[in-house]
C-alpha cells in the first residue's frame, strides 16, 4: 500500500514549483567542508577562477610561480569561491508510518516523502547537496540528486530500526511520527545533533491519530509490532490517549529545542504548502555546519 | 387445546416456550464481535491499564427483542385460533348439525368443516347426542338418525366433499321428518343462498326452539350465470351477493388444454349483484375458447363451459360484389347479421372452398358452367350448408343445380301498379323445421318480389318458411350430410323487407349453424349424450365416474345439475353440450328463521388471523434485530460498502455483457429502439435510400430539404429533417414516403433489401422511384428492371391527365423535374381494391425526371442545380412534389367526391372553349376512377417500354 514513488515525485515537483525560489543562506563558508557549487566569485575552492596581481596583503605563499615566472609581474591565483551545504534527509520507514486512517488522506510516509522531496528539489537547484540519511548513494548536488534521495528513502525496507549516524556533518531533515519509546528517540536525536549542528524535525500524524474517534469494543492492531490489543470500552481511554498524544508532542518539541534544532508539526489532512514555507524559512536562516564547540 | 377463547391447533409447539430461558441465557452469554481497527499510535497507550475491561453485555433491549421474537414464533407455530365460542346459548338436549354442501360451499369448505366440528364438540361435551345431515343429495347418504361420536363426526366430515350440484332442502326436510328424531337444537351451516325447498325448511326450523345459523354466504362473485357471443367476442354475466363494496373481478378465457387465451376485468358497482364482462376476442380465437373462469375460481359455479352450440360457425361469403354505396351492397345485411355470431370470410368460390367453411353464402349467382360446381357439391355432401339467395340471375337460368328444388323461370312480383296482389307478409315459421321457434316477423315486413318453386312432392317437406299466402320463402334440401338452403328473395332489401327484420339474423344464424353436423338445434334432436368431463365442486374438470348413465337429448335440454347429471361437458351425435352449474345459481336467502341466532362469516375471518400475525410479528422483530446487530457491530457500514462494491461489480458485468446484448438486439429488432427510429416515429419525415454514391446522397438530402422548405412555406405539411436509410438495416415502416434514386451504375438490390421494400409497400408505405435519366420518348430506363427485380410492384399505368396527382394541391399538366419527362407511372387504381391496402392510393411512383435534382437546395436555400434557364420548370417540379406529398399523406381524401365539384367547376372554366367534352368528363370523374392506360404488371410495363423504345429508335432511324 506504499504510495508509488512516481506519485510522490510528481507531487513533490508540483509542490516545489509552487514555492518561490529558495534562497539558502549558506552562512560563513566552512574550511572543512568545501562543496562543489561555485559562487561565481573568488574565494576558497578548487576550481580556477582568475589570476590577479599580487597585493602586499597577500601571503607570499599564494604567489603562483608558474604564471609569475613568465613575466615581471607577480600573480596570485584565485580559485572560485565554493560554498555548499549538505542536507541529509530521513523519513521513518516503519510500517506504522506508512499508514493512513482513511482513504481520503495520504499516508504519513507519502506526505513526508513528498515534502522532503520538494525541499530537496529546491536545494538541489541552487547547487547544494542532498542525500538520504541511510546507506545508499552519497549526497550529491544537481537536479537528479533530489530524485535519488527520494528513491533511496522510498526503497528502505520496512523496519523500526533507526539509521546510523552520518560521517560528515550536514544539515539533517527527519520526518517521523515519533511513536517509538521516548528514550530511544532522545538518544538518537542527541547523537545526531552532536554531530550536526542544524537539524529540522517534521512530526507528522494522521487526523485519526489526533482525534481517536473510537467507541465500544475494539480490537486494536499496532502495525509496528503486529500485535493486537482488545479494548472493551475504547471511549474510556480517549481522554488518556489524547493527553498522551499531546504529551508526546511536547516531549519531542522539548527534546528538539534542547539540541538546538527546529521542529514543525504536520497533519496529513492539512495542505503541504505551509509546512514547506516553514522549512524554507528555516533554510534561509544563517547556519554553520561546523561542529559545535561545547 | 383450548385456552380461554384461544384454540391451539398445534399445542405441542408450545413446548418450545420451555426452551425460552435457555435461549435467553445463550443470548446473554455472547458478546458482540469487536471491531477491528489499526492504529499506529496505539504505542502511546502501551503503559496504560485498561480502565473497564468488563465484558460488554448485549443491551437489554436487544435481548428483549430477540426474546419476544422467539416467543412470538413459538406461539405462531402452535397455530392459535381465536374461537369465539360455538354458541352462546346453553345447549340442552340433542342437536342436529345440518350442513349445506352444494358447490356454493366449496370456497368456504374448510371453515365449514371446522365450524361443524367445533359445534359438534360443544354439543358432545354437554353430554347430548349429535346428529349430522348434509343437504346435498348424494349416492351414499348418511343415516340421519344415527347418533355420532365426535370422532365419527370428524371422519364423516373428512370424507364428505361438496357436490357439483346444488343442495336440495326439500329432500333434506323430508329426511328429517321421516327420521322422527327428537331434536332440541338445530345447527345449520348454510351457504346463504336460497335453494329448492329452503322456504319450507326455514318454516320448519321456526318451529324448533333452538336454532343456530352459521351463514357462509359467498363473499365475492360466486357464479358465472351466463355467457354468450357478442359483436366483439363474448359477454359473461357474473353474480354475487350484493353488498356496498366495489370489487374488480378478473375473468380468463381458457382453451381446451387450459391455455389462457384472453382475460378481462369487470367491476361490480356498489350494491349490484350482477355484472356483465365483455371479452373482446377475435372470432378465430373465440372458436378455441373451451371455458371461462373467474381467476382463482374455487367452485363449480365460477367456471362456464363453452359448448359447440356456442361456437361460431365459419361462414364464407362468395364473390362479394363491391359497390360504392355500401348500403346497396349485396352482402351488407348478411354481413351485419352474421358477423357477431360467425367467423366471416370473403372471396372467390375456389378460395373459400379450400378453407372449408361450415357454411357458404352465395348471392344471386348462376352456378351453371361454374368450374367449381363439383367441388361445391362434394363440399355440401360432406356436411356443408350452402345458403343461396334468389335474384334475377338465378331465375333466368332455369337451372336447378344446387337448389332445394326446381324453380320457376319467372319471378313473382307482388304489388305495384299493374298487379292485383298485395305484397305479402311472412307466416309463422314451421315448427318442426330449421326455423322453429324464431319469432315471426312483424306484419309490416313485406315481400314484394320472390321467385317461385316448381310444385313438387318434396316441396312441402322442404319448405322452412312461407309467406302468408303459403308460397315458400325459404326451402331447404338435404344433400348427403349437408344441406342446401334457398332464400327465395334477394339478400338486399330490393325484393323484400326481410333483411330489415330481427328474424333475418336468427334465420341466417340457424342456417349457418346447420353446416358440418352442427345443424341440430337444441330441443329438436334426439339421441343420447354422455358425460365427457364433469366439474367437481371446486371447479376442476375431471373424468366422469363410470356409473353415470347417458342422458337423452330431450332430458339434456331441461336438465339442471344433479346427481344424475352433474355439471360438465356432455357429448353426443350433435356435438357437445355443456351443463353449467353457474347458470342455475340462486339468490341469497332473504330472511333466516326468526328464532335463529345467526352468525355471519366473521367467524372464519377471526380464525385465520392469529398464526400468521404472530409469525409476521416474529419475522419483523428478527429483521429489526438483524439490522440492529449489524449496526452495533459496525458491520452495517461495511455491508453497505460491500453492497456498493457488489453493485459496481454487477454494473460492470452488465456493462461487459452489453456488446452481446447489442448483438442480440440486432437479431431481434424489437429489443432496442434506436434514436433514429425514435426520431422517425415522433416526427413525420421523409427518407431517401442511401446509395453507394456519396455526391448523389448529398443531392438526395438536399433535394428532400428543398421540398421540405417549400412544403413549410406553402402548405401545412411540416416534415422534419429527412433521414437517409439503408435498406434492410433501418426500419422503413416509420416513413410515409421513401425516395429511391438509384445511381447510374446501380447493382441489383440484394434480396434482403427487396424484401424490406416489399414489406414496406405491403404495410402501406409509398415508394417514389426516380431513375433521373429521362430521355425523350423513354419515360423510365430499362435498367430499373434489373435493379428492383423481385419488387412486388402492383400493375402500373401512366398517370392519367385527370388523376388526383394532377390536382391534389396544384393543378398540373405535367410532372417535370430537372429533366422534362412528364410521365409518372403509378399503380393502376383497379388493382388496389383487392385487399384494401393503400386505400386506392398508389403505393409506387416511378419516374425519370430527376425531381430531386430540381428540388435540391444548399444550406443557404439556394438552388443546387441549374435548370438550364427554365426556372418555371423548377417551380413546376416543386408543385409536383407538393402534389405528390399531398397524395401520399392524405390518401383518398383528395379523391373524395365531396371535393370534386369545386375542382370540376374550375375544370369547366378551363375547358369552357371545349364545351362538348365537359359533361363526359364530369361523369367519368365521379363514377369510375379514370384510367387512360391499361393496367399492367411490372413485366408488361417493362415490355411495353421496351417496345416503345424500339419504336422510337426505328422512328429515329427513318
Amino acid at each position: 500500500m506504499k504510495t508509488p514513488v512516481s506519485k510522490i515525485l510528481a507531487d513533490a515537483k508540483a509542490l516545489s514549483n509552487g514555492m518561490s525560489n529558495l534562497q539558502i543562506n549558506t552562512g560563513t563558508p566552512s574550511p572543512i567542508h568545501a562543496g562543489a557549487a561555485g559562487r561565481r566569485r573568488a574565494g576558497q575552492g578548487e576550481d580556477f577562477w582568475q589570476y590577479r596581481h599580487y597585493n602586499t596583503e597577500d601571503s607570499t605563499s599564494r604567489i603562483d610561480w608558474r604564471k609569475s615566472g613568465r613575466g615581471d609581474q607577480l600573480y596570485v591565483r584565485d580559485t572560485e569561491l565554493e560554498t555548499s551545504r549538505t542536507f541529509l534527509f530521513w523519513s521513518d520507514p516503519s510500517p506504522g508510518f506508512d499508514w493512513r486512517g482513511s482513504p481520503d488522506t495520504p499516508t504519513k510516509a507519502g506526505r513526508a516523502l513528498t515534502i522532503l522531496a520538494a525541499i530537496a528539489f529546491q536545494i538541489g537547484k541552487v547547487g547544494n547537496r542532498c542525500g538520504a540519511l541511510a546507506d545508499g548513494r552519497p549526497a550529491n548536488s544537481g537536479t537528479k540528486a533530489a530524485q535519488n534521495m527520494t528513491e533511496d528513502l522510498w526503497r528502505l525496507d520496512a523496519t523500526t530500526q533507526l539509521p546510523s549516524l552520518n560521517k560528515n556533518p550536514a544539515s539533517i531533515l527527519i520526518a517521523s511520527d515519533f511513536y517509538r519509546p521516548l528514550g530511544e528517540i532522545s538518544d538518537w536525536i542527541e547523537q545526531l545533533a552532536s554531530k550536526n549542528k542544524n537539524g529540522f524535525v517534521l512530526m507528522i500524524n494522521d487526523p485519526i491519530e489526533a482525534s481517536y474517534p473510537y467507541e465500544g469494543r475494539i480490537r486494536f492492531r499496532n502495525p509496528n509490532h503486529n500485535s493486537d490489543r482488545l479494548i472493551g470500552r475504547a471511549e474510556n481511554l480517549k481522554e488518556v490517549y489524547l493527553q498522551k498524544f499531546q504529551q508526546r508532542r511536547e516531549d519531542i518539541k522539548k527534546l528538539v529545542h534542547s539540541v538546538g534544532w527546529e521542529i514543525a508539526f504536520h497533519q496529513t489532512d492539512a495542505p503541504a504548502e505551509p509546512i514547506c514555507h516553514e522549512l524554507a524559512i528555516w533554510l534561509k536562516r544563517p547556519s554553520n555546519e561546523a561542529k559545535r564547540t561545547a | 387445546m383450548n385456552l380461554g377463547p384461544i384454540f391451539f391447533a398445534q399445542p405441542l409447539a408450545l413446548l418450545g416456550l420451555i426452551a425460552l430461558p435457555i435461549i435467553l441465557w445463550l443470548l446473554r452469554a455472547t458478546p458482540p464481535e469487536p471491531k477491528r481497527v489499526t492504529l499506529p499510535s496505539l504505542a502511546l497507550l502501551d503503559g496504560e491499564k485498561q480502565i473497564e475491561e468488563t465484558p460488554d453485555k448485549t443491551p437489554w433491549w436487544i435481548l428483549a427483542l430477540r426474546f419476544s421474537a422467539a416467543a412470538l414464533a413459538i406461539i405462531g407455530f402452535s397455530q392459535p385460533i381465536l374461537n369465539p365460542g360455538t354458541s352462546q346459548s346453553s345447549i340442552t338436549g340433542n342437536a342436529l348439525v345440518l350442513i349445506d354442501n352444494g358447490w356454493e360451499s366449496a370456497s368456504n369448505w374448510e371453515d365449514i368443516k371446522k365450524t361443524a366440528i367445533a359445534a359438534a364438540d360443544s354439543v358432545y361435551e354437554s353430554g347430548s347426542e349429535v346428529y349430522l345431515a348434509f343437504s346435498s343429495p348424494s349416492s351414499n347418504e348418511v343415516n340421519i338418525s344415527e347418533s355420532l361420536s365426535i370422532d365419527a363426526v370428524r371422519k364423516r366430515l373428512q370424507s364428505t366433499s361438496p357436490s357439483s350440484w346444488q343442495v336440495d332442502h326439500q329432500h333434506t326436510l323430508d329426511k328429517i321428518k321421516q327420521s322422527n328424531l327428537k331434536i332440541d337444537k338445530v345447527i345449520w351451516l348454510s351457504d346463504g343462498l336460497s335453494h329448492k325447498g329452503t322456504d319450507a325448511l326455514i318454516k320448519n326450523l321456526e318451529t324448533h326452539q333452538n336454532v343456530d345459523v352459521y351463514n357462509f354466504a359467498p363473499k365475492s362473485v360466486y357464479a358465472i350465470s351466463n355467457a354468450q357471443t357478442s359483436a366483439n367476442g363474448a359477454q359473461i354475466t357474473l353474480k354475487r351477493i350484493e353488498n356496498e363494496n366495489i370489487i374488480d373481478v378478473r375473468l380468463v378465457a381458457e382453451s381446451d388444454k387450459g391455455l389462457s387465451l384472453a382475460t378481462t376485468t369487470v367491476q361490480f358497482e356498489s350494491n349490484a349483484n350482477q355484472a356483465v364482462a365483455e371479452f373482446s376476442i377475435p372470432s378465430t380465437i373465440l372458436n378455441q375458447v373451451a371455458r371461462f373462469r373467474v381467476l382463482g375460481s374455487q367452485s363449480a359455479g365460477q367456471v362456464w363451459l363453452w359448448d359447440d352450440t356456442s361456437l361460431m360457425p365459419s361462414v364464407a361469403l362468395v364473390d362479394p360484389e363491391k359497390s360504392d354505396q355500401p348500403l346497396l351492397e349485396e352482402f351488407y345485411y348478411v354481413r351485419k347479421a352474421l358477423s357477431p355470431y360467425a367467423q366471416m370470410m370473403e372471396g372467390e368460390l375456389d378460395n373459400m372452398l379450400n378453407r372449408s367453411p361450415d357454411a357458404i353464402i352465395m348471392g344471386d349467382r348462376s352456378l351453371l358452367e361454374n368450374p367449381y360446381i363439383e367441388h361445391l357439391e362434394d363440399w355440401v355432401r360432406d356436411g356443408g350448408a350452402l345458403i343461396r339467395f334468389a335474384g334475377p340471375k338465378i331465375s333466368t337460368n332455369n337451372e336447378h343445380v344446387l337448389t332445394p328444388g326446381p324453380l320457376r323461370p319467372a319471378t313473382r312480383a307482388l304489388g305495384g301498379a299493374m298487379a292485383w296482389e298485395k305484397p305479402q307478409s311472412i307466416a309463422d315459421f314451421i315448427n318442426d323445421k330449421g326455423f322453429a321457434n324464431i319469432k315471426t316477423p312483424a306484419e309490416t315486413i313485406l315481400v314484394k318480389k320472390q321467385i317461385l318453386a316448381q310444385p313438387t312432392q318434396q316441396l312441402n317437406s322442404n319448405t322452412w318458411a312461407r309467406l302468408k299466402d303459403g308460397t315458400p320463402l325459404v326451402t331447404a334440401r338435404q344433400m348427403g350430410r349437408g344441406i342446401v338452403i334457398l332464400f327465395h328473395v334477394t339478400a338486399t332489401p330490393e325484393w323484400s323487407d326481410l333483411p330489415y327484420d330481427g328474424a333475418f339474423i336468427e334465420m341466417l344464424r340457424r342456417a349457418a349453424a346447420s353446416g358440418n353436423g352442427n345443424r341440430a338445434e337444441q330441443g329438436t334432436s334426439d339421441g343420447q349424450l354422455s358425460a365427457l368431463r364433469v366439474l367437481d365442486a371446486y371447479g376442476k374438470l375431471t373424468a366422469p365416474s363410470g356409473d353415470l348413465e347417458p342422458v337423452s337429448a330431450d332430458e339434456m335440454a331441461t336438465a339442471i345439475p344433479s346427481i344424475k347429471t352433474p355439471a360438465g361437458l356432455y357429448i353426443g351425435a350433435q356435438g357437445s353440450r355443456a351443463l353449467n352449474a353457474g347458470k342455475f345459481a340462486t339468490e341469497k336467502i332473504q330472511s333466516f328463521p326468526i328464532n335463529a341466532v345467526v352468525f355471519n362469516d366473521a367467524l372464519s375471518q377471526v380464525r385465520r388471523g392469529l398464526a400468521g400475525g404472530f409469525l409476521m410479528a416474529a419475522l419483523g422483530l428478527l429483521v429489526l434485530d438483524l439490522l440492529v446487530s449489524l449496526l452495533v457491530s459496525g458491520r452495517l457500514r461495511r455491508l453497505s460498502k460491500t453492497a456498493g462494491f457488489a453493485a459496481v461489480l454487477f454494473a460492470s458485468f452488465s456493462f461487459i455483457s452489453e456488446p452481446r446484448a447489442i448483438a442480440q438486439s440486432t437479431q431481434s429488432e424489437n429489443l432496442a429502439i434506436s434514436n433514429k427510429q425514435k426520431e422517425a416515429a415522433l416526427k413525420m419525415r421523409f427518407a431517401y435510400v442511401e446509395t453507394a454514391d456519396v455526391t448523389l446522397n448529398h443531392q438526395l438530402l438536399a433535394g428532400l430539404n428543398g421540398l421540405n422548405n417549400e412544403l413549410f412555406r406553402r402548405t401545412s405539411v411540416e416534415p422534419a429533417e429527412p433521414h437517409s436509410i439503408k435498406l434492410g438495416v433501418d426500419d422503413l415502416d416509420l416513413y410515409p414516403m421513401i425516395y429511391y434514386a438509384p445511381e447510374r451504375n446501380a447493382q441489383p438490390l440484394p434480396p434482403v433489401q427487396i424484401e424490406a421494400l416489399n414489406s414496406y409497400l405491403r404495410n402501406g408505405g409509398s415508394l417514389v422511384i426516380d431513375t433521373r435519366d429521362a430521355a425523350p420518348g423513354q419515360p423510365v430506363s430499362l435498367r430499373l428492371k434489373d435493379i428492383i427485380k423481385g419488387l412486388d410492384v402492383p400493375p402500373l399505368q401512366p398517370t392519367a391527365k385527370d388523376h388526383v396527382l394532377t390536382r391534389s394541391f396544384y393543378l398540373l399538366n405535367g410532372f417535370p423535374g430537372r429533366l422534362a419527362s412528364s410521365q409518372v407511372w403509378i399503380e393502376s387504381p383497379n388493382s388496389t381494391d383487392e385487399n384494401g391496402k393503400g386505400d386506392r392510393v398508389s403505393r409506387v411512383y416511378i419516374g425519370a425526371s430527376d425531381w430531386i435534382g430540381a428540388w435540391a437546395v444548399d444550406d443557404k436555400n439556394r438552388p443546387f442545380n441549374s435548370m438550364d434557364g427554365q426556372e418555371t420548370q423548377r417551380e413546376m417540379a416543386y408543385r409536383f412534389g407538393i402534389n405528390l406529398v399531398m397524395c401520399i399523406l392524405t390518401g383518398n381524401y383528395k379523391e373524395d367526391q365531396v371535393h370534386l365539384p369545386a375542382l370540376l367547376d374550375r375544370l369547366d372554366q378551363e375547358r369552357s372553349d371545349k364545351p362538348d367534352s365537359v359533361s363526359r368528363q364530369r361523369e367519368r370523374s365521379i363514377f369510375t376512377p379514370p384510367s387512360n392506360g391499361e393496367a399492367q404488371n411490372l413485366d408488361d410495363f417493362f415490355e411495353s417500354m421496351r417496345r416503345q423504345r424500339d419504336e422510337q429508335e426505328s422512328g429515329d432511324q427513318q
